[in-house]
């Protein structure tokens, strides 16, 4: 497998990097600046496709449809201790990111490949699976610090026609995404995730003012988690967590598990879009998610499951000037997981073992309500910015409980915060810039709580994970950072230009035992 | 135009594949606690099938998830309770307490029951509507005179495991003969889980032994006073040599007895020889060196046949049987449970708590070191008021061995119990 993701990525890239040919058949030229993109410029340009930002993809047409491309090579290293169990002392990853659009006349197109080699250091509780939080509650997890090795692959693509007698336009997304994830300390682990998704969509324009859109949305997903100790001599404790720290307790050299799941879904836009001056999205998005984790795939038991119901809404709106433009973003958020627990029986087959259902329960809710508000002042320059100030709020609570025995933990925050970015012309010639950020944000955590009180209440899961995730999510705690991106174009007489990127964040917190993370990232890249 | 028909067709069966368990998770409900109804009934201290005894207010059930580490304890009076808000799943039940007969004679009462799921009636999936209530038969506890009290099967690193031993102690406040005292062991069960099938007809008065030895003497050769104890090692040799293992923690050359089968490789000990009765339908030993015992953990007992009772699995076909679940026709010597004097049940480890040779009357419970290899065992706790009482050394015996033994300790022979005065080390 790991070897068809790598060609196929391989062959993306090759086809984003010949999108300069493709482009000059079919693009008028006078809609392209002859000295390519910056990256403020990019961004700009990004961030003002509001059909992009939703999950419909056939609404490119009714976005600015400028070919663009970019490829980048980064890496970054995350350290300190502020940081949840799970998440490790420090983490590096190295990758490589492109992503190309090409309006091909009677077709447009979008394309995104990134690879990741994520090295995730002195981890714990987390025996099992890629990612310990994407929403999955059952999974093995054990006390000890252990690296991992992961690695990422992320495919996504979009296709769409022009509008048809100018009313009717069609797309498609397609995601392809993969992980491969290995623990390196006994209890071990090797598990893939790989989730295969389509969304078809349409976009239906009523006036050429006011558009609406609809898309459907359906993933298939799974992930085969194995596990295994190098020195069986030595069998390994380890719990199957249940949520909010309720664990069994478990010894050996571990078990697979089989992760297995659907989401379905859908969404609905609205655009209103003046012709230039304003333009406003509004969209709602909701999907269901079921995954359904079995013990010991050769003689499946299922354990667990999760119903996982998410909403989206969203109003995009930006307004342009000739020399400002303003970015406003509202958007609302929430996710509701629903813990599902089975009750089995063994068959006492020995020629033919299974296991029975008996009886399956909710035993576990998780909501997380998300809502956001920011707000952007672009000074504008030709294609690109001059500065902006970008400023933005949000709020976060996440409530969960563990419905018998009963436990609960709550926690909740709001997070302001403030980037003002100046990007320096050094020179007209080769389109030299320096784009200069710097940020800061505040979060003030409310009063977090976490009550557990039945069942084997002195296990780790409970008494250090949950413990720590807790104080994580209710320290409060402000962080600076900034970021220099030097670019210039490669030929004079060349769209493309390259960039090198320079980018910091501090978190500094005083809370429980907390200190402080630190950020740091380099990459460089190409846009043309 | 076929493409897209293709395309519909392929999105139209994952949407049916995906339909069951879309389904399934929206049937799911919330989970209730159920208040769990529980009679008891016996034919202790009378010849009737119900009636005829009065239960006493001392009454306790106690119900574990050990899945879940959810424990439920409740004292009550007379034949039912109620338990109330337990939560789903599946649990081992046990019961204690005094009856009385018609004469007003105390009878001291014991049950367990193991693996049994307590579901609600109404939840989604459910397929029995019997899990909150429940009838429980209690019979005459065997508080046994001898027990187990300290057994050490897991092995020492690396892969050793003829260090193997299990100690016998007096627990009565009267001299205890070991002669004639068989010893038997259960298969370990399968690492899937997968229980063996009795025949029904036997309903729950037997055990099955896959191996049964017995303790040599005439009726009085081998007296275990009170507050003394015998160590039975699988070989009884200085396992510190470095022939043997050093990373071993005892010396099993301090066994009063051993299980020698013969072999030229591990010769003879002066401890002296348990005799062998049954394996696999035959006296004989078969062809193994040594008896062994799961480093993972088995089933561990001793019984007694009663006095004119004549108990020979080898050659009488109803006391023993095949395992009915599995192809092979090993046969298991057939024990009633009422000749069990003590047993213990190890385990692989505490995961497998569901998964249980023994009727919760001979152990509710069960002990384990959690692997293998390690070179520690189990030991029973002392007793502290009855020691002091009786003043000599008494263990602790619920029939429970989660509440019995201690786990993960350095195997000591004679930790508590002093050897007997006719042991070879005392010679």
């Amino acid at each position: 497998m790991k070897h068809y993701i790598s060609k196929t990525g391989a062959m993306l890239l090759v086809t984003l990097m010949s999108a300069p040919a493709v482009m000059a058949q079919t693009e008028t030229q006078s809609t392209l600046s002859p000295e390519g993109y910056s990256p403020a410029a990019l961004e700009l340009l990004k961030e003002q496709r509001l059909w992009f930002k939703s999950s419909n993809a056939a609404g490119a047409v009714l976005d600015d449809t400028r070919n663009y491309s970019e490829v980048k090579i980064g890496y970054d290293q995350t350290s300190g201790n502020f940081h949840r169990p799970q998440d490790g002392k420090s983490v590096n990853n190295a990758g490589v990111d492109c992503e190309g659009f090409m309006n091909l006349g009677s077709a447009l197109v979008w394309g995104e490949f990134s690879f990741k080699q994520r090295n995730v250091n002195e981890a714990s509780f987390n025996a099992s699976i890629a990612d310990p939080f994407r929403g999955m509650p059952f999974f093995m997890a054990d006390e000890h610090l252990s690296d991992w090795r992961n690695q990422n692959y992320d495919m996504k693509f979009r296709a769409s026609t022009p509008l048809y007698w100018g009313k009717l336009a069609l797309g498609v997304e397609g995601t392809y995404r993969a992980a491969i994830a290995a623990k390196q300390r006994d209890p071990r682990v090797d598990t893939r995730y790989f989730e295969l998704g389509v969304n078809p969509a349409l976009v239906y324009s009523i006036d050429g003012k006011h558009s609406i859109g609809a898309d459907f949305q359906y993933t298939s997903l799974k992930e085969d988690s194995r596990m295994s100790n190098v020195n069986y001599l030595d069998d390994q404790t380890y719990y199957f967590l249940f949520g909010l720290g309720a664990a069994t307790v478990e010894m050996g050299s571990g078990i697979s598990t089989d992760y297995h799941g659907h989401i379905a879904g859908g969404g609905l836009q609205y655009n209103y879009n003046n012709g230039g001056s304003i333009n406003i999205l509004a969209g709602v998005d909701y999907t269901r998610h079921v995954e359904n984790v079995d013990r010991n795939p050769t003689i499946p038991q299922k354990a667990a499951s999760v119903k996982d119901d998410t909403w989206k809404a969203s109003i995009q709106a930006t307004v342009n000037g000739a020399r400002f433009a303003h970015r406003i973003n509202l958007g609302g958020y929430t996710r509701d997981i629903k813990g599902i627990q089975y009750v089995s029986e063994n068959n006492g087959d020995i020629e033919n073992p299974g296991w029975s259902v008996l009886e399956y329960d909710v035993r576990s809710t998780y909501r997380t309500t998300r809502l956001s508000a920011d707000y952007s002042l672009v000074r504008k320059r030709a294609d690109e910015y001059a500065w902006r100030v970008d400023a933005g709020v949000v709020y976060n609570k996440q409530k969960d409980r563990y419905l018998l025995p009963e436990a609960h933990k709550n926690s909740s925050g709001v997070y302001t915060h403030l980037t003002a970015k100046y990007n320096f012309n050094l020179g007209d010639k080769m389109n030299r810039r320096l784009l200069i950020a710097a940020t800061g944000g505040v979060m003030s955590a409310g009063k977090g709580e976490y009550v557990y009180s039945d069942a084997l209440p002195s296990l780790p899961t409970i008494t250090v994970l949950e413990t720590g995730n807790i104080n994580y999510l209710s320290s409060d705690y402000w962080n600076v950072g900034g970021s220099a991106t030097y670019s210039q174009q490669i030929k004079g007489d060349n769209r493309m230009n390259a960039y090198a990127r320079a980018e910091i964040n501090y978190v500094k917190t005083s809370d429980f035992d907390f200190n402080h993370r630190r950020y740091l990232s380099f990459a460089v890249g190409v846009t043309f | 135009m076929k493409k897209l028909i293709y395309a519909m067709l392929s999105v139209i069966t994952l949407g049916l594949v995906s339909c069951d368990q879309f389904n399934e998770a929206s049937d799911a409900q919330n989970v209730i606690g159920q208040d769990v109804k529980v009679s008891l009934w016996t034919k202790a201290g009378t010849r009737a099938e119900s009636g005829n005894v009065t239960f006493g207010d001392d009454m306790l059930i106690s119900m574990d998830n050990y899945t879940e580490g959810l424990h439920y304890e409740q004292k009550f009076s007379g034949s039912e309770c109620v338990v109330k808000d337990v939560v789903p799943g599946v649990y081992s039940i046990s019961v204690s307490g005094t009856a009385y007969d018609e004469d007003g004679f105390p009878i001291l009462l014991m049950a367990n029951i193991v693996n049994r799921p307590i579901l609600a009636s109404s939840a989604s999936g459910s397929n029995q509507s019997t899990g909150s209530e429940i009838s429980i038969e209690v019979k005459g506890a065997q508080i046994g005179n001898l027990v187990f009290s300290e057994v050490y099967y897991c092995g020492s690193n690396p892969w050793y495991f003829r260090d193997q031993f299990y100690e016998i102690a007096n627990n009565s406040d009267e001299v205890q003969y070991l002669d004639g005292l068989y010893f038997a062991n259960t298969d370990p069960i399968d690492f899937n889980k997968v229980l063996p099938i009795w025949p029904a007809e036997d309903e729950d008065g037997y055990v099955y032994a896959s191996r049964v030895w017995k303790f040599p003497g005439e009726g009085t050769d081998y007296p275990l006073q009170p507050g003394e104890s015998c160590i039975v090692a699988q070989f009884a040799a200085n396992h510190k040599l470095p022939t043997f293992n050093p990373n071993c923690p005892i010396d099993g050359s301090q066994a009063e007895f051993e299980f020698y089968m013969n072999s030229a490789t591990y010769t003879d000990q002066p401890a002296e020889n348990m005799l062998h009765v049954f394996y696999d339908g035959s006296a004989e030993m078969g062809s193994i060196e040594m008896y062994l015992t799961s480093v993972f953990g088995v089933g561990l007992m001793v019984f007694r046949v009663p006095e004119g009772v004549d108990w020979d699995p080898v050659h009488d076909s109803s006391m023993s049987t095949t395992n009915l679940g599995s192809k092979y026709g090993t046969l298991y010597a057939k024990v009633p449970v009422e000749y069990v004097v003590d047993a213990v049940e190890c385990v692989r480890n505490a995961s497998y708590n569901d998964s249980k040779n023994f009727p919760a009357i001979m152990d509710g419970g069960f002990v384990t070191v959690g692997s293998s290899y390690l070179g520690v065992g189990v030991t029973r706790l002392v007793d502290e008021e009855a020691t002091a009482a009786s003043g000599h050394v008494k263990y602790k015996d619920t029939n429970n061995s989660v509440n019995d033994f201690e786990s993960g300790v350095v195997p000591v022979m004679h930790r508590h119990s002093t050897a007997p005065a006719w042991s070879h080390v005392n010679q």
